[in-house]
């Protein structure tokens, strides 16, 4: 939750409209390629020995904005908003499956994946909020 | 030369047990991955990591060489396991994370999600060179398996119960040839079966 927070206060900060709306989300690799290219030398400067973890990255970077390049500031804006896109889609996918998993997996028990490679065989007959949130998440 | 043919070897041993090795490392995706950490069996493996980090620092403070600690127990045990070598660049002496390594962190994490995996539950094994003391490269790879682990479990949300994390230091090297060699810095990525 912490991690969210600060990934959202990032794009804020950026000056970035996200729209829950907005379309298909990215990979991870991809969230966090830009980052990866625009940013070492940032991070090298001013947060050296910051870790990814619990969105650290993202809070000293914003912490240190003043000294941060441009080119660096759009890319982990864009980075955090793609992860952060990622982490509400895994949030919504229950809600938005319930009823296909009533409907198609009842007889699974949850755990070990099973519930989502069931929805995934059935993907041509699932809602398309459902299947929407499982691109999304990255979940298939 | 004998660097070359053990090299060799240990790659074509990968390759055979289904592990990874031979993908360049900057153009690995979640599918070269996935289809190397596929599991085998339905069998699951469990293991007592607090044991085995006691075990191994009892055998370094008792053993003086390194060939003491089991290979059979640890490394032999892993590749016979669904495995992939990832080279995860640390700052020297450090459990920082290059940020040139994201994007391989990311794509652990997308395999990590995708389904085929979605059940099964997995290691990282840190390793280091033989540079330095034992004990303190012992816990410094400790140190760099678990911040790995905690940016796969925090920043991209793979639930805690599915990984651990296990240091063994310098006390299996992948090419004991070459002791000090950068082949040596690597972490693996394990699949221990599903979920208990």
């Amino acid at each position: 939750v912490r991690a969210i927070r600060y990934m959202t206060a990032a794009v804020v900060a950026a000056g970035l409209a996200v729209s829950p709306a907005a379309a298909q989300t990215i990979s991870y690799q991809q969230a966090v390629e830009g980052l990866s290219k625009a940013c070492g030398a940032d991070i090298d400067r001013s947060c050296k020995g910051v870790n990814l973890g619990d969105g650290r990255i993202f809070d000293c970077l914003q912490k240190n904005s003043a000294k941060v390049s441009e080119n660096c500031k759009t890319a982990y804006a864009f980075t955090a908003a793609s992860i952060a896109k990622r982490a509400a889609a895994q949030d919504a996918a229950p809600q938005l499956c319930a009823t296909d998993i009533k409907r198609f997996c009842k007889e699974y028990d949850a755990g070990n994946g099973r519930i989502m490679r069931c929805l995934l065989s059935n993907t041509s007959k699932l809602d398309a909020p459902c299947n929407q949130a499982i691109t999304d998440a990255g979940w298939r | 030369m004998k660097m070359f043919v053990s090299t060799l070897l240990l790659v074509s041993a990968a390759v055979l047990s289904g592990g990874g090795g031979a993908h360049a490392q900057s153009a690995v995706t979640e599918q070269n991955l996935v289809s190397d950490l596929q599991a085998l069996s339905n069998r699951a493996t469990v293991l007592d990591i607090n044991k085995m980090q006691q075990e191994v620092l009892v055998e370094i403070s008792t053993q003086h060489s390194e060939e003491a600690v089991n290979r059979t127990k640890y490394l032999d045990y892993f590749t016979n396991l669904p495995n992939f070598d990832v080279e995860i660049l640390f700052a020297f002496d450090s459990d920082f994370i290059e940020p040139v390594s994201y994007p391989i962190l990311g794509a652990m994490a997308d395999a990590l999600h995708n389904p085929i995996l979605l059940g099964d539950q997995f290691l990282i094994v840190g390793h280091t060179d033989a540079k330095g003391d034992r004990e303190y490269n012992l816990k410094l790879s400790q140190r760099r398996a678990d911040v790995i682990r905690e940016a796969l479990v925090t920043t991209f949300r793979i639930a805690p119960d599915r990984i651990q994390a296990f240091g063994l230091g310098e006390e299996q090297l992948k090419d004991p040839s070459n002791p000090d060699g950068a082949v040596n810095r690597r972490v693996q990525l394990i699949n221990l079966g599903p979920m208990q």
